[in-house]
């Protein structure tokens, strides 16, 4: 009862940040300085006729504030628009986002499991060389902007030695995704490691594991069961985070490694001024960021039973 | 070898602090026999808590430890990992302070609970380990154990946590036969239960509820307990002999009753002088303040991580005391240095500094989720007057001094300072009048600025509220130090190196740096050692007596208020249910609370504290 209420209250809040974040982007891309109409047309000339027969078929010389009721109306019935190229933004979103999810998951699962495995590594063997090598480690990979780490790695994993593919996507998965995903879980996978060392450490330190040593419990279970069940909450909190982050797709990675995802897709539909289908793409990232939010809530209540109330 | 459970030769830790040794316990020699209670009795540093870690091997890794532990009859020393997860799974079990942190907080207790048993019986089926949580969780008189399991610690009381931990520490001792007899009624083996400050995060009452518990686990499992307080009360509630430490080495073992009649050791007399007793204040001099012997050093601390404190130059066990021929340093002095103390009853034509009528705070929102922290409190402070605020957490004293300073959300009825409603005055007069009260918070650790000197913490106040240019504000500052005991070459020192003692003294010179009418001190000597708080109690009188300010003192310890307050004033859930002079209140209490309250005080003496609990057990 009292968590269905609570469970209401969320997604209330939810409904309203999604409201007031679309229609600040809306509000953003027409803002953007140039006409979209000459921008289509490019260097042909168009006659005053055809300007004003296209303007009024899209609506844009509707106030703002109608435009944005008319894009809310078409959403709630699933239609995220048309581009002024005439396609549907939907099917665009379509065919573009399985290989931004693809890059994604294989992203987060190296960030799982080498940010959590290295983290425990360090906790367990903390002050030891191995601890100090990888703080010095993340701490570099975190420094390192991701289009140098992206062109280095495709001349030397990619040129030089001829293991994998440069760009494109032709030789799928795994083969073409191993290195974009690569490059972007390096950023995370530091934060995971650093947050699982920080929590292990401080958790191996704890009164309660005191406690459970006290009473005979071998190595294994305290460290394993007690120590890792505590320190996965804040580490899991960020992977949750982070994946909403990852799906949104990365500009620059899908630029570097020519991948057809929603990121190049974003960044052709800026410099062509298609307003809808910028507005269509930032509306479908913010729900999965929404939804994200929701999933790390959920699993924090998940782990963490301070926060379950009710 | 059955006697003796636990002998302790010559034992020495030392910890290894960023290269640098520090020894927390040089030359420690003690034996525990079977049925027997030891109390380990010290203050802070004192190398308590490092003895009773190193029986069962819980030292951190930076420790090294020679001399001989011998438990049960092994050496726990020469043993390897796996001996010595076995000894501890024999018949030992610990309990510690923090018993809400002993616990894994993401666990449920019923969880915690079974995964102990099953270490000690591994073939019982999951009904058979329940019925034993169940049994255990009796045992420990939790109520209703049946329908806690799926509870997680933070929805435990602290008394509750202890409980709890006192159950995971004992689950293997009485191994019950299939026909569920006990198994303290044949020839009970020695069992060891080693208590590490086991009351000292509880209420009272609660503490007197727990040291019943940790009685009657002696009594029915035939247990030897160590006992490691601080509390002079509570070691003279249960404990048969007493070992006192001071600065790592041992400095008396005497019986119990014996140690309180005619103590040996200079220390151990000092120890016993500072506890404050209820009615202590009766006697005549009553403010002879107690001071450690000089010749002494201030007790280094040593445990694993902590930095020397660094040596004062003005030894700080001395008070400094300004004689009355000094010039006057401090304005609107009401009343000279050498006042009389403060009588139980003041002149009625006092102004009341201090007023509060029908006072409600109440947090929350919602009809459920409101709660009335402070439900209809009146109480009035006159000027020069001490009032104590006694009660139990939870009680709403800590709130109600927030809300006299303007800090908490006032719901209901009024807070009049000098006859002033601070709700209805304007922004600028309102701090106008709260630069009139000063504040002192139990914490002297977390309420002071790291990143400010001592000076700067004390010339804050003076020259950004009271207007005085900086060197006005230093000179004013240094006298402020000098009267509350600290020199001038503390001025330039950072919280981190005082010790608690200096820092809840910074603390004072601050919150009377303006001169207050009104003195709010919230828990000012919970966090200190009795010595420590003995001295800073000394410099809290002497500043009263000198400033005159009025003065309302938040603590949970009656004996503390007994020495200093001219009134007291008990809360119990947010009311307040007994108020008047102290001797009236303490000496002869008329609220049921109140004298729960009294009673539940372990009075630091063996023989008087015996004899009440024979004629009114708790409970």
């Amino acid at each position: 009862m009292a968590a269905a209420a609570r469970w209401g209250k969320r997604l209330g809040g939810l409904a309203i940040v999604f409201l007031g974040v679309t229609f600040i982007i809306y509000l953003a891309v027409f803002a953007l300085p140039g006409d979209p109409i000459r921008a289509f047309a490019g260097d042909r000339p168009l006659s005053e006729s055809v300007v004003s027969a296209l303007r009024a078929k899209y609506h844009l010389d509707d106030p703002l504030w109608r435009q944005y009721l008319d894009y809310l109306l078409g959403l709630f019935q699933g239609d995220l628009g048309q581009s002024f190229s005439g396609r549907p933004v939907a099917e665009q979103l379509a065919n573009r986002w399985p290989v931004t999810v693809v890059l994604a998951l294989t992203a987060w699962v190296l960030e799982i499991v080498f940010g959590l495995g290295l983290g425990v590594v360090a906790a367990l063997k903390r002050g030891s060389l191995i601890d100090h090598g990888l703080l010095a480690l993340t701490v570099l990979a975190s420094c390192v902007p991701v289009f140098v780490l992206g062109v280095l790695s495709q001349q030397f994993f990619g040129v030089e030695l001829g293991w994998l593919p440069v760009a494109g996507v032709r030789d799928g998965w795994p083969l073409s995704y191993i290195l974009p995903a690569s490059v972007i879980a390096v950023f995370g996978l530091s934060a995971v490691s650093r947050l699982m060392r920080g929590a292990m450490v401080e958790n191996l330190e704890a009164d309660y594991v005191r406690t459970v040593r006290a009473h005979g419990f071998g190595e294994g279970r305290i460290v394993g069961l007690h120590v890792m069940r505590n320190s996965l909450i804040p580490a899991s909190t960020y992977l949750a985070t982070d994946l909403g982050y990852l799906l949104g797709g990365s500009v620059i990675i899908e630029g570097i490694f020519n991948l057809p995802g929603v990121g190049n897709l974003l960044f052709d539909s800026i410099r062509a001024h298609e307003g809808p289908t910028v507005v269509g793409i930032a509306t479908a990232l913010i729900v999965v960021f929404l939804l994200t939010s929701v999933l790390v809530d959920a699993l924090h209540a998940l782990l963490d039973p301070r926060v379950r109330r009710g | 070898m059955t006697d003796r459970l636990l002998q302790i030769e010559d034992l020495c830790v030392s910890f290894d602090v960023e290269g640098e040794t520090v020894v927390g316990v040089r030359g420690v020699s003690f034996e525990v026999a079977a049925h027997e209670v030891v109390a380990v009795v010290g203050e802070s540093g004192s190398g308590k808590t490092v003895t009773a870690m190193s029986v069962l091997g819980l030292l951190p890794h930076n420790a090294s430890l020679s001399g001989v532990v011998r438990l049960l009859g092994q050496e726990v020393g020469r043993l390897d990992p796996a001996q010595l997860r076995q000894l501890r799974r024999s018949r030992v079990g610990m309990i510690f302070q923090d018993p809400v942190a002993a616990l894994n907080p993401v666990f449920s207790i019923g969880f915690q609970l079974s995964q102990v048993v099953r270490l000690h019986q591994p073939d019982l089926s999951s009904a058979q380990v329940r019925r034993r949580v169940v049994e255990l969780l009796e045992l420990v008189e939790i109520d209703q154990p049946e329908s806690r399991l799926k509870n997680y610690p933070h929805e435990f009381s602290g008394g509750q946590c202890q409980r709890v931990v006192i159950a995971m520490a004992i689950a293997g001792w009485s191994q019950p036969g299939a026909d569920g007899s006990d198994a303290a009624e044949s020839t009970p083996q020695p069992r060891l239960l080693i208590a590490d400050e086991p009351t000292t995060a509880l209420d009272v009452t609660v503490q007197a509820e727990i040291l019943s518990v940790l009685r009657r686990i002696k009594d029915q499992l035939g247990a030897s307990v160590l006992l490691i307080t601080h509390n002079m009360g509570v070691v003279a509630d249960l404990a048969d002999r007493v070992v006192v430490m001071r600065s790592g080495q041992v400095v008396e073992v005497n019986q119990c009753a014996e140690l309180f009649a005619h103590p040996q050791a200079d220390y151990t007399k000092a120890l016993l002088a500072a506890v404050p007793k209820i009615g202590a204040n009766d006697r005549p001099a009553p403010d002879q303040p107690v001071i450690l012997s000089p010749t002494q050093p201030v007790i280094p601390r040593a445990v694993a991580g902590s930095i020397p404190a660094p040596s004062p130059t003005p030894d700080p066990t001395q008070l400094v005391i300004p004689s009355p021929d000094q010039p006057v340093i401090l304005r609107a002095v009401a009343g000279s240095i050498d006042a009389p103390a403060p009588t139980a009853v003041l002149p009625p034509t006092q102004p009341t500094v201090l007023e509060v009528s029908d006072l409600v705070v109440s947090y929350g929102r919602g009809r459920r989720g409101r709660s009335e922290a402070v439900a209809g409190v009146s109480l009035s402070v006159r000027a020069g007057e001490i009032v104590g605020l006694v009660g139990e957490s939870g009680s709403g004293k800590t709130t109600l001094g927030r809300a006299a300073v303007g800090l908490a959300p006032v719901s209901g009825g009024r807070v009049l300072i000098e006859g002033q409603d601070l709700a209805g005055l304007s922004r600028s007069r309102r701090q106008a009048l709260r630069r009139r009260i000063g504040v002192v918070f139990q914490n002297p650790a977390t309420s002071l600025n790291p990143r400010y000197s001592v000076g700067a913490t004390v010339i804050e106040p003076l020259r950004v509220l009271g207007g005085l240019d900086q060197s006005a504000a230093r000179t004013r500052a240094l006298e402020l130090l000098e009267a509350v005991g600290l020199g001038p070459d503390w001025l330039e020192r950072y919280p981190h190196e005082l010790s608690g003692g200096q820092r809840q003294r910074v603390a004072i010179a601050r919150a009377v740096a303006l001169d207050p009418v009104l003195l709010i001190a919230d828990e000012p000597t919970s966090a200190l050692d009795v010595s420590v708080q003995a001295q800073v109690l000394d410099v809290f009188r002497s500043l009263q007596a000198r400033l005159g300010f009025a003065c309302l003192f938040i603590s949970h310890d009656l004996a503390v208020v007994d020495s200093l307050c001219d009134r007291v004033a008990v809360m119990h859930q947010g009311r307040l249910v007994e108020v008047g002079p102290r001797r009236e209140v303490l000496g002869r209490p008329q609220d049921p609370y109140t004298r729960r309250l009294v009673e539940s005080a372990p009075i630091p003496d063996p023989v008087l504290q015996r004899a009440r609990r024979q004629t009114a057990p708790p409970g």
